[in-house]
């Protein structure tokens, strides 16, 4: 049988933005996770089965390091892509995300990466979608996730996956086994996020005039 | 793990990481970055001698090794390198090291002749180092300090001073060298271009060479031609003034370049023509900017270049791909918004502009449609579907600005684009096919958003038919393409979307039926279709809009023969069977999300039967005849599975839930009447309400049985308020029955609550007429109230249902008064537990933790002092001629009528009790004055005060003056002055005397 190609992929953000809680729904994952002590760091291997075959993402997370800086640029080696997390209840979550960004790509040239918001099911959002534009200028791919609930769970690797292979019809055959969800996103919820993130796309497009006669 | 962070934390750490770092042969990858990582934080704490060490240190290195044609160094390994540059140059550039580029530019020779760039090596590290640099001192994406931005402020006028030129002239002549032989190079060096070029001067970096040398690029259709057209793009949206850009446009030579790419766009690849519209856009947005904010040749000059730069969008955003289109929104939004604003104010766009109308709105409605490769509801195409959505609304923007700008022309293309599509539909032309089903739901996708066009009445279609007026304009067109519509027999093309979108429009055009009612039996022909339709996403969303739709147009429903007709045809649908899915729905009912959503939208039918079957034309006998043939069955159900479900089969008792909420709803269809209100709606026939009792009888019976579950409970309590409807005042001789079975003993305080509010219900719908039944539960009740209130919170939600049951209490209390049941506090029965509610009261009106309830509970007092107060209350007085004359009665004013009975005794109390609470308040430290709810607290004090004045009289002033004020030692010129606007001034003068009399409130 043929190895499954498989890629390590890097996730970085804040403290506290739920990047553990994130790798954590993938059931199979979390069973074979194994953690580097000389590095301080878990590695989730997160398998997913697409039309294409099976895919692996070694998920490196650095998870608790961010403050005291651990290796950082050092899980970065040999990266082949990458998921930058913040948190939408938190702003400065997201004012870091350029700084993530520099450090990542400083180590992981010409890498796909995605960036992700989490904790969107949290009503009190903080980080509006029509503020969010970092990845646009930057041409990554944006998701609104809510680890808690699995919402989008798994869109970060299906975009990275096809920017990795280069099939642009990728997508999963089946979906991963994921721990039941924690809290449900109302569907008038989800409705309104995704609403805000639509709305949000054309944000170059000015307001409605308001004399519009 | 710890050590490698002792070593970075720790002051001459960063001693060995300088020796391990270079060390031959080297360390291993990791080791190596974080050496450099270590080398960082040391250069970090800013001591400038060790600054300098790094800096001989690292200087020596990469003279050392990056001037030799293979580098051992890994890419991400330069990458820290120039890092660990870049940070040296924070440090040192304006000070000791101000040769840090002429340090850097000495390593691209390899020692070949002057001008050669010969050191591959040296010029990928000045490539990196360069990026570094500006990424740090000029990233406009970075948030910075106010101090790092004044540092780097200082840098970039330092390097424009000193540096640039020999930069800008290295950067070119690695272009010049490399451009043949290193593609990567010239990648590297045209992003570098982009990114300095927005902070230096532009004349520097941009001549005919490097544009001569990105056309060469562009035309040769190589690798490098997307950089090229980014650095051009880059370099084009540099900021400048108006005429000055477009210099640099006609400079850049940018029209003939995308004159030659429009006529070879069909032969680029996707990302080249993406690449080409992200510069159209921005070209084009400057031009718009530069036309509308200027006058004369200026204007003229843009207004040429924008007819140009129009010619060179529009194919892009007819491209076939949806993420090229939409690049270019910005731009033609910012025209239309240019033109909108001319026509403003000339009245009419200009000729040239007048013809890009056309052209716009024919591309936006092309692109509107999906494309002939997309299938509908595919699971596999989710994605491309909500992105597909997304771009529809983008593009509704633009055809509504077009709409704003020229009515009569939008109305008439949209009239000739959908009406010809019907027609085809209706009479198919030879030779020309039948519309698929993308046109079809296009055509209807533009009807559904004309309705949101134009000047909005209130809400999206608020006003568009009303009766007797005559139609504006878009109202006309629409009724004339729903006329079409309904003569088409589009339902029948049984596209899933089609139908959707159909059953959607007779919704939320259903005033348009009122006005042509002869279009109703085909709409009611098409939904009895849609109801039964064996998509399940069509039907589940049709039982829904069914509901909608009849209870929009009952009225117009003149003939009871169509109704029974109705009635009989979807009497199938209405048989409750819980699905096995459905068991998911734990008992305790917090998960309700994952209810079967069929359940959910056949609910809705319930309702519509209701509306249909109490329509006016259907005489007394036939609602009792509907109401019962529909009840029956259900009535039968609940008694076959109740002995099931009180053994606990969780089948039978989501049956019996199911069952009650489906009573609930068809009762609320029968019924829009609510007793003690005043509603146009008339109360129900007694022969109705008859035939509702019995299912009054049912659902309490099921709550007698299974009250225990909470899912029953909550069924049954909202099923409460919709047999108020249906059986009025007949409803308050089961209401003990009802208390028994809703208040379990496992009541949650958030379920005490919710059941408070259905007691305010009763006693604002019933008032006097419930006052024996709530005399009689009152006390038990309030001593659960008093439990459930002081039992211990564990965790956050705990103690957010707590304080949402002390809003509910208080409000209850409050509520009580107000509809003039107050008495039932001080009763016979009540009378003992009449301390306890004060107390209770007492207390929230003193907690700050919840200012709301704080101040209903003032509330509350003033409240009993107009009920039991020794003189009734009227809002204001003013003194006639020394008398004094009621102006409006307060009691009135606030909508409800309390009856003033005077309660021997109450006087002293609100001057013992009520009034203490209004100083001890004030005079709390936790009372913070500068808040906006401390001074709606002060005004709701103000009027407990004025209210004991106005009932009591002057003794409250003597007791004031004579008692209380001197207890706590305020100044006699205080006392005078409060006591004089306490007497003379109204109500609303006091309170505006008492927010601001502040030196009152510091005692």
């Amino acid at each position: 049988m043929a190895q499954v190609p498989t890629f390590k992929l890097v996730l970085v953000g804040d403290g506290g933005t739920g990047k553990t809680t994130f790798v954590k729904r993938h059931v199979t994952g979390e069973f074979e996770k194994r953690y580097i002590a000389t590095m301080g760091v878990e590695v989730h291997p997160l398998g997913f089965h697409t039309n294409y075959g099976e895919i692996k993402f070694e998920v490196w997370d650095t998870a608790g390091q961010e403050k005291f800086g651990g290796l950082r640029d050092g899980y970065y080696i040999n990266g082949q892509c990458g998921i930058i997390m913040f948190d939408v209840t938190s702003r400065i979550t997201y004012k870091n995300v350029p700084n993530w960004h520099r450090d990542l790509v400083r180590v992981c040239e010409n890498v796909p990466i995605v960036l992700c918001g989490n904790k969107v099911d949290v009503k009190e959002r903080k980080v509006k979608a029509k503020t969010i534009t970092f990845h646009r200028k930057k041409n990554l791919q944006y998701y609104d996730i809510s680890a808690k609930s699995n919402y989008n769970f798994e869109k970060p690797f299906v975009w990275i996956a096809r920017q990795l292979t280069g099939q642009r019809d990728l997508e999963l055959s089946e979906m991963p086994a994921l721990k039941p969800a924690e809290l449900e996103i109302a569907p008038e919820d989800k409705a309104a996020i995704e609403r805000d993130t639509n709305e949000a796309a054309g944000i170059d497009l000015p307001e409605e005039d308001e004399d519009i006669n | 793990m710890e050590y490698l962070t002792q070593v970075k934390d720790s002051v001459d750490g960063w001693h060995g990481c300088l020796q391990l770092f270079p060390r031959r042969p080297p360390a291993d990858e990791f080791t190596r970055i974080y050496t450099l990582d270590v080398i960082n934080a040391a250069i970090h704490r800013n001591d400038p001698q060790t600054i300098a060490v790094i800096k001989d240190e690292f200087l020596r290195y990469v003279r050392q090794n990056y001037t030799v044609p293979s580098v051992t160094d890994s890419n991400p390994i330069q990458n820290k390198v120039a890092q660990t540059f870049t940070l040296l140059f924070l440090a040192s550039y304006t000070t000791t090291w101000t040769s840090f580029f002429d340090d850097i530019l000495a390593l691209t020779y390899a020692g070949g002749s002057e001008g050669q760039r010969d050191n591959k090596t040296g010029v990928w590290f000045f490539l990196r180092v360069m990026i570094s640099v500006h990424d740090e001192i000029a990233d406009v994406l970075v948030a910075r300090t106010q101090e790092d931005a004044a540092r780097n402020q200082t840098l970039k006028d330092v390097i424009r001073g000193q540096d640039v030129n020999k930069l800008v002239t290295c950067c070119n002549q690695i272009l010049t060298q490399y451009r043949s032989s290193d593609k990567s190079i010239v990648d590297a060096c045209l992003r570098v271009i982009g990114k300095w070029v927005t902070w230096i001067d532009i004349g520097l970096v941009v001549n005919q060479t490097l544009v001569g040398f990105l056309y060469e690029i562009i035309s040769s259709e190589g690798e490098l031609r997307e950089t090229a057209i980014v650095t051009l793009t880059e370099i084009a949206s540099k900021k400048m003034p108006g005429q000055a850009k477009l210099e640099l446009i006609n400079f850049l030579g940018l029209d003939s370049l995308l004159a030659g790419v429009a006529a070879g766009l069909e032969t680029s690849s996707d990302d080249t023509t993406e690449a080409i519209s992200k510069l159209v856009n921005v070209v084009g947005i400057d031009i718009v900017k530069i036309y509308d904010s200027s006058e004369g040749d200026l204007r003229a000059a843009a207004a040429t270049m924008l007819e140009k730069f129009f010619q060179y969008m529009m194919p892009l955003f007819r491209n076939e791909y949806d993420d090229i289109s939409r690049e270019v929104l910005p731009f033609i939004t910012e025209l239309l918004t240019a033109i909108r604003k001319e026509k403003r104010m000339v009245g009419f766009p200009n000729d040239s502009q007048k013809q890009m109308l056309p052209i716009i709105l024919n591309a936006v409605l092309i692109k509107m449609k999906y494309s002939s490769e997309t299938e509908w509801g595919s699971t596999d195409e989710e994605s491309e579907e909500a992105e597909f959505q997304e771009f529809r609304k983008a593009l509704k923007i633009l055809q509504e600005s077009i709409a704003v700008i020229d009515e009569p022309f939008f109305l008439s293309t949209l009239r000739t684009e959908i009406g010809g599509i019907f027609q085809q539909l209706k009479t198919p032309a030879p030779g020309k096919p039948q519309p698929e089903w993308r046109d079809l739901e296009f055509a209807l996708h533009e009807m559904y958003l004309l309705g949101e066009t134009g000047p909005k009445a209130s809400g999206p279609t608020g006003g568009l038919f009303v009766k007797n007026k005559p139609l504006r304009p878009i109202a006309e067109t629409l009724a004339h393409l729903l006329t079409e519509m309904m003569t088409t027999n589009i339902f029948k093309s049984v596209h899933p979307a089609i139908q959707l979108k159909y059953a959607e429009i007779l919704v939320r055009y259903a005033s348009f039926f009122e006005l042509f009612p002869e279009h109703i039996p085909r709409a009611l022909e098409d939904f009895i279709g849609a109801v039964h339709s064996s998509h399940v996403r069509v039907r589940n969303r049709s039982w829904y809009l069914f509901m909608r739709f009849i209870k929009t147009l009952r009225t117009s429903i003149q003939d009871s023969s169509v109704i029974e007709q109705i009635l009989g045809s979807i009497a199938d649908l209405l048989v409750v069977k819980v699905q096995l899915a459905e068991l998911d729905y734990s008992t305790d009912g917090s998960d309700e999300a994952s209810e079967d959503s069929t359940f959910e939208s056949q609910i809705h039918l319930f309702e519509a039967v209701g509306y249909l079957a109490s329509a006016h034309v259907v005489t007394v006998e036939k609602q009792v005849l509907y109401a019962n043939t529909v009840m029956t069955p259900i009535f039968n159900d609940i008694s076959n599975s109740l002995d099931a479900a009180k053994n606990g089969d969780k089948l039978a008792v989501l049956q019996v839930h199911h069952d009650i909420r489906a009573l609930a709803t068809l009762a609320r269809g029968f019924s829009e009447w609510a007793p003690g209100t005043k509603s146009g709606a008339k109360p129900p026939a007694p022969e109705l309400s008859d035939e509702f009792e019995k299912a009054a009888e049912a659902i309490i019976v099921s709550l007698e049985n299974l009250g225990r579950v909470q899912m029953i409970r909550d069924a049954a309590r909202a099923s409460f308020t919709r047999l108020v409807g249906v059986l009025g005042a007949r409803v308050l001789k089961t209401l003990p029955r009802w208390i028994d079975g809703l208040l379990a003993t496992t009541s949650s305080r958030s379920e005490i609550g919710m059941f408070l509010r259905l007691l305010v219900q009763v006693a604002h719908n019933f008032r006097v007429e419930s006052y024996t039944i709530l005399d009689t539960i009152m006390s038990p009740l309030l001593q659960r109230i008093f439990a459930a209130m002081s039992e211990p919170v564990t965790g956050t939600d705990d103690g957010i249902q707590l304080t949402e049951l002390r809003r509910e209490y208080v409000q209850f209390v409050l509520h009580l008064l107000n509809n003039d049941l107050g008495s039932i506090f001080v009763s016979e029965t009540n009378q003992p537990i009449f301390e306890q509610i004060i107390q209770t009261v007492e207390h929230f009106a003193r907690d700050y933790s919840d200012p709301n309830t704080q101040k209903q509970a003032i509330n509350v007092f003033s409240t009993m002092c107009r009920a039991w107060g020794p003189n009734p209350v009227y809002d204001s007085t003013t003194t006639v001629n020394g008398a004094t004359v009621p102006s409006t009665q307060a009691s009135q004013t606030s909508n409800f009528t309390i009856t003033h009975k005077p309660l021997p005794g109450f006087d002293q109390f609100m001057m013992d009790r009520f009034s203490l609470i209004c100083w001890e308040i004030s005079a709390d430290p936790a009372f913070k004055l500068q808040d906006a709810q401390s001074k709606q607290l002060l005004g709701e004090i103000a009027t407990l005060q004025k209210t004991i004045y106005l009932s009591v009289g002057d003794r409250f002033s003597e007791y004031l003056r004579t008692a209380y004020f001197p207890r706590i030692g305020l100044p006699d010129a205080i006392v005078s002055e409060f006591l004089e606007a306490l007497q003379k001034l109204d109500q609303r003068d006091f309170k505006n005397f008492f927010r601001v009399c502040e030196s009152i409130q510091v005692y």
